[in-house]
């Protein structure tokens, strides 16, 4: 090739054309071609429009005194006022061991940790305006961010790892639940029964122990299921099956009503307690599903290896089957959490005060806010959106790095 | 013990073993004694039973009639002989089934300390030993599933012999493996076969057969139809089908 | 070939009984069956003494017992004079009348969104996110009670009603749809169906035996699409031939203060299913289009590749194998579907679980109604799992 055909070489820099769209041409490429895209985005401008039509005018005049006199309603129910001190300082550790979260498993918990301390500020902000929220209250709200902060300088150390995390949380929850209830009546910490526990306490209570007792007992049974000896198998798959089928609610009704039938005549059961059964009876069926799906996608070869290397047979599940399974099943276990999170409101049915029941019991219970509905459940739902939120992208975070394979 | 009885000593002796899958009569009465120090190869037409019979030796598989007895132990239903038995035996898959989850490292040592009760330090130490004796150590800190087959298949070898075992089993170590990576596991093999180790192996490698086997046998159909030295298998076989199998590989 | 023997593994070779794998195996059971049953037989001694210090009755004969209470909105006749059972049964029957209507809105309204939230429009995708986001991350539950109160305070006056022309009125008083009536000339339409139904078929496997080789005037006849025509051209001549048209539509008219005509849907019917759709069409839309999603990419470019256009590698290749995926979890929500038509407690609308409440608190027989609805809620999941399985034989059997 003759080299005065050569053409001189472009610059490198130059941008793709498609980089260089002006704004006229993106929205001509995005909205208004083909004919029918005008159209769609006529309907949904339309849309648009007229939601914000109804939505400005309520927001305006709405009656957010509904919830903003009944914050302690909504946030811990009728736990007694002198007592509060130690919901306060009993939950503390919570954001604390999110903030360790966050440090250990970095970009994962991200999302949930900045969702939740967001929340918080802007919380205690609004503590500011209008005086309704106590002065603890508002204290509360102001140090939790701080704590988070705290808990991830302190995640990112290495002595601190994910067993370690999950070991505080543990110890730290029971704590929680011990301060919560108190001891005998005369005792600096009076015993506060669970009929007066309430509103995002019992929610996140709620959600958090059955979180730690779902998961290992999922295990069990998905081990039991997959077993080869047939009584094992033939219980789990009826507890599985029975429990599967039954919705949360019927479960939820026959722990209330069936349920004391078969207890000693004396006992007069928690019904906070027996509607926390019902959670982890269903929960537990469908745990136990996602993690024999782990089971399965884990090769008979691993076994062999294991045993032909003379491992016991509890060696052999505990050290090579189940790690593998529920590495392999990590997204189905948070969405099963975030399942069972959702599920706790179900509890307001039986007249439970739970977030949502507290809602409930407000909007029926105080003649000022009979109408107040809408403002009362959009901040209850407001409240259940950021959690679950937060959880699913963790979840989302989860698929991604086991997508991009980085282990 | 003389020299001369350790000579002799039997390591795997099997008589008449018999073994059904549902109506299927995989294997129809084996009978074979392996001593001290031999290397046993073993081939034949696929589904002939080669598998199911090493696997009945360290019970990954139960057999249903006929004896086994592995070093002097019997296999039963004892759940203490089937460990030790286990313990004794080391085994190579064709698919490695190295643990994903573990690093090399603790994929060798991992063995050791769960059922030879060993330190974390001297378990270590002997993985690491055993990494050197495969010429691997530098992969030590590595995932299986960032080494190439030859490698893996080679960590797996490490890991079989991590446990000190009497005799060490392979079945078909190569055949998963892409043809340039086959010579450095057979390499292993070699080294280990010249250092004295009793080896019971299925391959169809009949080079590696040739250089070190003392023994070949023929499996077809549930049965050994000609067993003898490499010499006179490969150059003067009695039996049709081994000649037929024999003209077919070689 | 020999058979294979069977022996008493128990007594082998003078192994110490409990080293033997066989013995340790069944030791293991048998403990846990005793720890079970020992369990079952302490709530069971329970049970017997509170029946009988509190007087309780735990046969199931009850259940033939007169209800004494009502089932307002039945889809089977029913009154308070009948059994218990039959209660159930109605209950039984408002629950299929809800969760089939409720399959069908939410797969509808799910496939809307989950096209939208497809579109490269970004106002459309953008609403259609806001729409899965929104109500995936909130309780179902929650969502219902903050719909319902709405629903019930905001619906009009009859007086105000909103009418949809063709469609219906809604005012707080229900809901009426334009319903379609049979009218007298029907049953003879229906033969008349029926026959061109016979006749289409009989000239469909014409068609295939001669391999689609026969013409009229001129024209190939089709195999599937020629039959078809042929169906609809009767039907038609048998609608205008006869003096009244086999439907009439029935529209709802304001009477005094209140309508009459058309297809009642009380409004508490009309909550329980506004809410279960709305909700679950969020999940129905993340399955449309993470199944379409799912299509492999190869699959478009190879179909592009032969020339085909954009509507076409849609229509033919991508839907089609889309909805192959779809199908499994599109029954898991049907199922959650199902368990969620519970949730009409909380307005009250009667379906089984409502009138098993009602029937426990009437007469107090928690025990056997709960067992009732149990046996209900298995035989619902069962058969939504058989019709999974036999999808998923069926598609393996066509091969993929
Ligand atoms: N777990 C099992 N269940 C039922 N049948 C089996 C099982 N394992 C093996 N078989 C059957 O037993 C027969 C012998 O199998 P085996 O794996 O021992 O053959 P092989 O000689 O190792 O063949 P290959 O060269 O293919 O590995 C085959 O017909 C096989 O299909
Ligand atoms: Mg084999």
């Amino acid at each position: 090739m003759a080299v005065e055909n050569m053409t001189e070489p472009k610059p490198m820099n130059e941008l793709r054309p498609e980089e260089k769209l002006s704004i006229a041409g993106w929205a001509q490429k995005n909205l208004f071609s083909p004919w029918y895209n005008s159209v769609l985005t006529a309907v949904g401008v339309i849309l648009v429009v007229m939601l914000l039509k109804e939505a400005v005018p309520f927001l305006i005049d709405a009656q957010w005194p509904a919830v903003t006199t009944n914050i302690q309603i909504l946030l811990v129910g009728q736990y007694p006022s002198e007592e509060l001190w130690r919901v306060g300082a009993g939950v503390l550790p919570m954001p604390f061991i999110v903030g360790l979260a966050w440090g250990v498993w970095g970009s994962m918990m991200r999302t949930f940790s900045v969702t939740l301390v967001v929340s918080a500020v802007l919380t205690a902000i609004s503590s500011l305006f209008g005086d309704s929220m106590s002065s603890g209250l508002a204290l509360w709200f102001t140090v939790s961010p701080f704590l988070v902060l705290l808990g991830y300088a302190v995640g990112r150390r290495d002595f601190i790892g994910p067993r370690q995390v999950l070991i505080i949380w543990f110890l730290f929850l029971l704590l929680t639940l011990f301060f919560l209830r108190g001891f005998g009546e005369d005792s600096a910490m009076p015993h506060v029964p669970t009929d007066r526990w309430g509103g995002l306490l019992v929610t996140i209570l709620i959600a958090q122990v059955g979180i730690a007792v779902v998961l290992p007992l999922g295990i069990v049974l998905a081990l039991a299921r997959q077993s080869n000896l047939w009584f094992f198998k033939g219980a789990a798959i009826a507890y599985i099956e029975v429990l599967r089928a039954t919705p949360l609610l019927a479960l939820l009704f026959l722990m209330l009503i069936v349920s004391p039938m078969f207890l000693p005549d004396v006992t007069t059961p928690d019904r906070l307690m027996l509607a926390f059964i019902a959670i982890v009876l269903n929960n537990s069926a469908y745990m136990a599903e996602n993690i024999r799906g782990g089971l399965q996608s884990v090769s008979r070869g691993q076994v062999e290896a294991a045993q032909a290397l003379g491992m016991r047979g509890s060696h052999v599940t505990l050290v090579i089957v189940l790690p593998q399974a529920i590495r392999a099943t990590i997204p189905a276990i948070v969405g099963q959490f975030i399942i069972l999170f959702k599920d706790t409101a179900v509890i307001a049915l039986v007249g439970l005060m739970d977030l949502l029941g507290a809602a409930y019991a407000i909007i029926l219970g105080q003649d000022a806010w009979r109408t107040a509905d809408p403002e009362v459940f959009l901040f209850v739902a407001a409240v259940y959106w950021i959690f679950t939120y937060g959880m699913s992208s963790v979840s989302a975070g989860v698929e991604k790095r086991m997508r991009t394979g980085a282990d | 013990m003389s020299a001369q009885s350790v000579e002799n000593e039997v390591m795997v002796q099997t008589t008449d073993v018999e073994k059904w899958f549902g109506s299927l009569h995989v294997l129809r009465g084996i009978s074979v004694t392996i001593k001290k120090g031999e290397v046993v190869v073993i081939f034949g037409p696929s589904g002939s039973g080669k598998s199911t019979f090493i696997r009945t030796l360290n019970r990954l598989e139960e057999h249903h009639k006929g004896e086994i007895i592995v070093d002097g132990t019997v296999l039963d239903n004892d759940v203490r002989n089937i460990e030790t038995v286990r313990s004794e035996i080391g085994m190579v898959f064709q698919q490695f089934n190295l643990f994903p989850h573990k690093t090399v490292i603790d994929n060798v040592a991992l063995a050791p300390k769960l059922v030879r009760k060993l330190s974390k330090v001297d378990a270590d130490e002997l993985a690491m030993n055993m990494l050197e004796l495969v010429k691997i150590p530098e992969q030590a800190h590595k995932f299986p599933g960032q080494l190439s087959g030859g490698q893996q298949q080679r960590v797996a070898i490490a890991r079989a012999l991590a446990m000190q075992p009497k005799i060490m089993m392979f079945d078909e170590p190569t055949s998963a493996l892409d043809p340039e990576m086959i010579a450095e596991v057979l390499d292993v093999m070699i080294d280990l076969a010249k250092s004295g180790m009793t080896m019971i192996v299925v391959t169809h490698e009949m080079g590696f057969a040739r250089e070190v086997a003392d023994r070949l046998m023929m499996f077809d159909e549930g049965l050994i139809v000609e067993e003898g030295t490499p010499d006179k298998m490969f150059d003067n076989p009695q039996h049709d089908r081994t000649k037929e199998f024999l003209s077919r590989v070689l | 070939m020999t058979n294979r023997p069977s022996y008493n593994l128990l007594i082998y070779r003078g192994v110490p009984i409990w080293r033997n794998v066989v013995f340790i195996r069944l030791t293991m059971q048998a403990l846990a069956a005793i720890f079970v049953l020992s369990i079952i037989w302490v709530l069971a001694v329970n049970l017997m003494n509170n029946a009988e210090q509190r007087g309780l009755n735990l046969s199931f004969r009850l259940l033939s017992t007169n209800a004494g209470f009502d089932v307002p909105y039945s889809l089977i006749p029913f009154d308070s004079s009948k059994s218990i059972l039959y209660a159930f049964f109605a209950g039984v029957a408002n629950t299929l009348r809800l969760v089939g209507i409720a399959m069908f809105t939410t797969t509808i309204l799910g496939i809307v969104i989950g096209l939208a939230r497809l579109s490269s429009n970004f106002v459309i995708s953008g609403l259609g996110r806001v729409y899965v986001e929104t109500l995936r991350n909130i309780p179902l539950i929650t969502f219902t009670f903050f719909l319902v109160f709405g629903l019930l305070r905001g619906l009009p006056k009859t007086s105000e009603a909103w009418r949809i022309t063709g469609i219906g009125v809604v005012s707080n008083r229900g809901i009426y749809l334009t319903s379609i009536d049979e009218s007298s000339s029907l049953v003879l339409w229906l033969v008349i169906v029926v026959l061109g139904a016979l006749l289409a078929y009989l000239l469909n496997r014409l068609v295939l035996k001669n391999r689609g080789e026969i013409k009229l005037f001129g024209i190939r006849l089709n195999r599937g699409f020629t039959p078809l025509v042929l169906l609809v051209l009767i039907a038609g001549v048998g609608w205008v031939a006869q003096p009244q048209a086999p439907f009439v539509f029935d529209q709802p008219e304001l009477k005094g203060t209140n309508f009459v005509g058309g297809m009642k849907l009380t409004t508490e019917f009309f909550a329980i299913l506004t809410a279960l759709t709305m909700y679950i069409a969020s999940y129905v839309a993340e399955i449309v289009r993470g199944s379409v999603q799912a299509v492999p990419k190869g699959q478009i470019e190879a179909a592009r590749a032969l020339g085909l256009s954009y509507w076409q590698v849609t229509t033919n290749v991508v839907l089609p194998q889309a909805a192959r995926i779809a199908v499994l979890p599109m029954i898991g929500q049907y199922v959650n579907l199902t368990k969620g038509s519970a949730l009409a407690i909380v307005v009250g609308y009667a379906e089984v679980f409502v009138v098993a409440r009602t029937a426990i608190e009437k007469t107090g027989m928690a025990l056997q109604i709960f067992v009732m609805l149990i046996i209900f809620y298995m035989i619902m999941g069962a058969f939504f799992s058989l019709v999974g399985n036999w999808y998923n034989r069926k598609v393996q059997f066509d091969g993929r």
